[in-house]
């Protein structure tokens, strides 16, 4: 091999022992101290141009050579033989690869051989820590490195390693400071698989116009903001009795729902308050508008049909969680990000529970042959899809809003809501709404919660009031079946079972992804 | 029951003259960017990132009556043109058409990008304008996009792409990273500058990204100006602020920033999925309070988190420590209610893992990291002149109101007191004396080397 002298430290010890360290490899900065180092050379002759120094020379030749090497041996096997190399005293170490006497490295040879002052003494300083052993057939180049090794005065864990000379590792141009911490770095114990760096260069950084500049009148950029709310010229007690007033018209279409007098903190409407924004703040005019527009046409979420979520649920069931696949294929009505949002809200309400107590128990029953009730459901499914009709009930929107879970919820958020005004703070909190008539009704968190995303106001409010018989359609038996407590019961154990798989965000699952 | 009622009556007590005290100063303006779409973005079945923690998180915000306190837009969806301030143009076409055209399953994620980055140069804008104090972009703070990679869940650095935009306006603008990765796309952004400092406190140790050492200082011009606090498992509240504020407070008092940007990476929190951390809510939150006090044009964006509940309740509360209003323990019933359970509070407790950041390896990073900040110049970039007068008397006017070592706890302040004292003179002389920030630089290297022997 021609390169006998050269210093580029893993691939000379490759062809005769395990190299330091497999993981080294992956380590881009690993990659980069070899191409930061000059190039091979012919023989004794090392004469890198200074082109090859200042630009990174990449001695591909050598890294190709390496890695075929590298693949000829066992990595595991090359991993636990340097880890118990890396516990041995060094006596021990030369011993064991024939060098009984560590006095014998003090022997100067042919340092000629290396063009000293040009390269890093350091790199081969480390090269010996880690592998003390080289090739019986190349003696010459054993002694140079031990020469060299002598004319180290510290060992790297004495030198500096201030960020001050490490941070220059980021630079492409190598320097001095920078090959001091390849020498740090290059210390098999520090060096982790997992460390990465930050990169200089200008793919890398931002650019920065220098100075200051002024906006003219237009801003620095195309499309608008838009504006939704400004609470600027009222005060807040105004927003409070907009809002309650703003609800009132919902709260009375909702046939005989108890006025509660309260101290709940009124919900912000968003849609409200964007009316009263447009009506330059004219409280009369944004509830004369409101009034006419009760429900508002643009709900993205309106009125799931029974059919909706059921072609929801079997899309579930067969693609699991690729909504974009069950909008192409089960429920063309609604766009992927429909399906996001109904899917965040289904999954909290007993309709969940039921769906993945079943699909718990299907999943039992067809171990033995995966896949065929998903066939036949698709089967099925593909010639219903064309008949859907989405308010051809109008109550299934109760879907979110007559859960019985839910109902439980806002009966218990009430309760609390109204035991709290019992203490000091609270009342101190409601000043504010004092004198003003309260009423808010138990319909109004999930009516104006409605708003938000979408679902028609009136019709929640009524679900509500009409406790488990809304859910009309083939499944509403299921959904009646679960008010009793023992069914309930089932369906929780039902949960347990099944969140693994179908419900990511309540596990717990303290993987490290990426 | 005598003894409850008494204690009762003193937090009562304490909490309104807390109340009083901080609503002095606290009461600002804050403009909040959403985009009720944002929530529909599903990175796929699994994949822990969820945007509809962001829509929790709104839905909390309208419940507790605080969304009609704020100044609210749509932020508008930022262009190519736009995101090409950082990114390069390769990447961000490779984003439009094979991430937004061509692949259905990243449906929508072009779309989220432009939602992200438009709110927080938006966010940045309007600050510029002096038209708000604090702005908030929870759909932002994806710190981990480089300038043409995408990265932990990252695609478009919409921080890089606001700062660049106060930029225009500050001449120093000091980036703060309390996720529990590191902020490695911001601070690769900004490493060979001194107009940005990018402060990240992160686990440190094979854990994603891979960067954030301490002896990361930045590069060139920008050596120093990046700052690494480098942490282990099971950071608490305690362990965390006695971090947090003597660092902040040194870097502002060193680097004199003129708009800070945080970003409120909720991963942090205990409980996370991805996380190793152990902060609750409310010692995540006191990252913000104490930010805040500084009176400085601030942009509060997002970032991790994964434990979406979590998340939701920590930027709830950090809207409301924004506003400077109070918000009860007790969550208002919302849309995500059920998510809450079983407790449906606020807040949340840590948990009873060990905490590895003993206060001994806390304090000699510390250490390390003042000896890095007493490197910089005492006011960098002075000389270009070219800051308008509003901005510096608003830094002259934050001195007088705002005492960072406030809130310190005595135990770190009179740590602080020595090596404080001992250099500000001497850097105060070089700053008379040399009109060169290289000279500068020279010098106090050589006072550092004094100080080595010194202690």
């Amino acid at each position: 091999m021609a390169r006998t002298v050269q210093y580029i430290p893993v691939p000379r010890i490759r062809k005769n022992i395990p190299p330091p360290n497999i993981e080294e490899e992956e380590d881009p900065r690993h990659h980069y101290m070899l191409r930061s180092k000059p190039g091979p050379s012919v023989d004794k002759e090392f004469n890198p141009s200074i082109d090859m120094m200042v630009n990174d020379y990449d001695d591909e030749r050598t890294l190709d050579e390496e890695e075929a090497l590298e693949g000829s041996e066992d990595p595991q096997t090359e991993l636990s033989n340097l880890q118990k190399e890396g516990d041995m005293p060094l006596e021990e170490l030369l011993a064991m690869y024939g060098y009984g006497d560590p006095g014998a490295e003090n022997a100067s040879s042919s340092s000629s051989d290396k063009p000293a002052s040009s390269h890093d003494p350091n790199a081969d300083k480390d090269d010996l820590e880690n592998n003390m052993v080289i090739d019986d057939d190349e003696p010459r180049k054993e002694s140079a490195l031990h020469q060299l090794y002598n004319d180290i005065p510290s060992t790297p864990k004495q030198k500096d390693h201030s960020g001050a000379s490490r941070l220059l590792r980021l630079s492409r141009q190598p320097s001095d400071e920078d090959e001091e911490e390849d020498d740090y770095d290059y210390s098999p114990d520090e060096e982790d698989e997992w460390k990465k760096t930050i990169m200089v260069g200008p793919d890398y950084q931002a650019v920065i116009p220098d100075g200051l500049c002024k906006y003219d009148d237009a801003l620095p950029y195309e499309n608008e903001d838009k504006l939704l709310w400004d609470p600027k010229s009222l005060e807040e007690v105004e927003f409070e009795k907009f809002l309650i007033k703003a609800q009132e018209p919902l709260v009375n279409n909702a046939q005989g729902m108890s006025y509660v007098s309260s101290s709940i903190p009124v919900r912000d409407d968003e849609q409200a308050l964007y009316l009263l924004l447009q009506c330059g703040y004219n409280v009369e005019e944004a509830l004369r508008r409101r009034r006419m527009n009760v429900v508002p046409p643009t709900d993205t979420m309106s009125l799931w049909s029974e059919e909706e979520c059921r072609n929801f649920e079997n899309g579930l069931r067969t693609y699991g969680k690729d909504f974009h696949q069950i909008q192409q294929n089960k429920v063309r009505t609604r766009s992927v990000g429909e399906l996001v949002q109904f899917y965040y809200l289904w999954k909290k309400t007993e309709r969940h529970d039921i769906f993945a107590n079943k699909a718990r128990l299907e999943k039992k029953k067809y171990t033995l042959h995966p896949g065929v009730t998903d066939y036949m459901d698709r089967f099925l499914d593909e010639q219903d899809i064309p008949s859907c009709h989405r308010s051809s009930s109008p109550n299934v929107n109760s879907l979110i809003y007559a859960d019985p879970k839910r109902q439980q919820r806002v009966q218990e958020s009430l309760a609390d809501s109204l035991h709290r005004t019992a203490s000091p703070n609270e009342l101190e909190k409601q000043r504010d709404t004092e004198g003003v008539e309260s009423v808010v009704s138990v319909g109004t968190s999930a009516g104006g919660s409605a708003s938000d995303s979408g679902i028609n106001c009136g019709a929640s409010v009524s679900a509500l009031n009409s406790e488990g018989d809304t859910i009309k359609g083939d499944d509403s038996s299921v959904a009646k079946g679960s008010q009793s407590s023992d069914s309930l019961i089932d369906v929780e154990a039902g949960i347990s079972g099944v969140s693994d798989e179908m419900d990511d965000d309540v596990a717990l699952h303290p993987s490290r992804v990426k | 029951m005598i003894v409850v009622l008494s204690l009762d009556l003193f937090s009562s007590c304490r909490n309104t003259s807390l109340k009083m005290t901080t609503q002095a100063h606290s009461k600002k303006r804050v403009c909040y960017y959403y985009d009720s779409d944002i929530g529909n973005y599903y990175y796929g079945q699994g994949h822990p990132m969820k945007p509809h923690r962001i829509r929790m998180t709104h839905n909390l915000l309208l419940n507790y009556g605080l969304y009609r306190k704020m100044e609210i837009y749509r932020p508008h969806k930022a262009t190519a043109e736009e995101m090409t301030k950082f990114h390069s143009d390769d990447y961000i076409r490779f984003l439009r058409i094979n991430v937004g055209e061509d692949c259905p399953v990243f449906d929508g994620l072009y779309e989220f990008c432009q939602l992200s980055a438009g709110g927080s140069v938006a966010a940045a804008v309007k600050l510029n304008k002096q038209a708000s104090d604090i702005c908030i972009n929870w759909g932002g703070g994806l710190h981990h996009a480089k300038k043409s990679e995408a990265s932990g869940f990252c695609y478009v650095n919409d921080i890089v792409l606001g700062i660049l935009e106060l930029l225009k306006y500050h001449q120093r603008v000091l980036y703060i990273d309390i996720d529990v990765h590191h902020g490695d796309g911001v601070e690769e952004a900004f490493y060979t500058t001194d107009r940005v400092m990018t402060v990240s406190f992160h686990k440190y140790g094979e854990y994603f990204p891979g960067t954030g050492d301490l002896r990361d200082i930045g590069a060139g011009k920008g050596k120093y100006y990046a700052v690494n606090i480098p942490l282990r498992d099971g950071m608490d509240d305690e362990s965390y602020e006695s971090i947090f504020n003597p660092i902040i407070s040194k870097v502002m008092e060193t680097f004199q920033p003129s708009a800070v940007v945080l970003q409120c990476g909720a991963d942090s929190l205990t409980g996370d999925r991805l996380g190793c951390f152990n902060l609750t809510v409310r010692g995540h939150g006191k990252c913000v309070e104490f930010v805040k006090k500084y009176n400085l044009p601030f942009l509060m964006v997002g970032g991790g988190g994964y434990t979406i509940r979590n998340v939701s309740r920590c930027w709830t509360y950090e809207t409301s420590v924004a506003l400077g209003v109070d918000i009860a323990n007790e969550l208002p019933y919302n849309d995500y209610f059920e998510y809450f359970g079983p407790d449906f509070k606020l807040h949340i407790s840590p948990s009873n893992m060990s905490n590895q950041n003993t206060p001994e390896y806390l304090e000699k990073i510390k250490t390390r990291l003042f000896e890095n900040l007493r490197m910089l110049p005492h006011a960098p970039g002075v000389q270009v002149q070219a800051i308008p007068e509003d901005a510096t008397n608003e830094e002259s006017e934050d001195e007088d109101k705002v005492n960072p070592d406030e809130r310190m706890p005595q135990q770190a302040q009179d740590k602080r007191i020595a090596p404080d004292n001992e250099y500000s003179d001497s850097e105060d002389e070089q700053e008379e004396a040399e009109g060169d920030k290289e000279e500068k630089c020279g010098v106090v290297e050589e006072v550092k080397k004094e100080s080595g022997a010194a202690p």
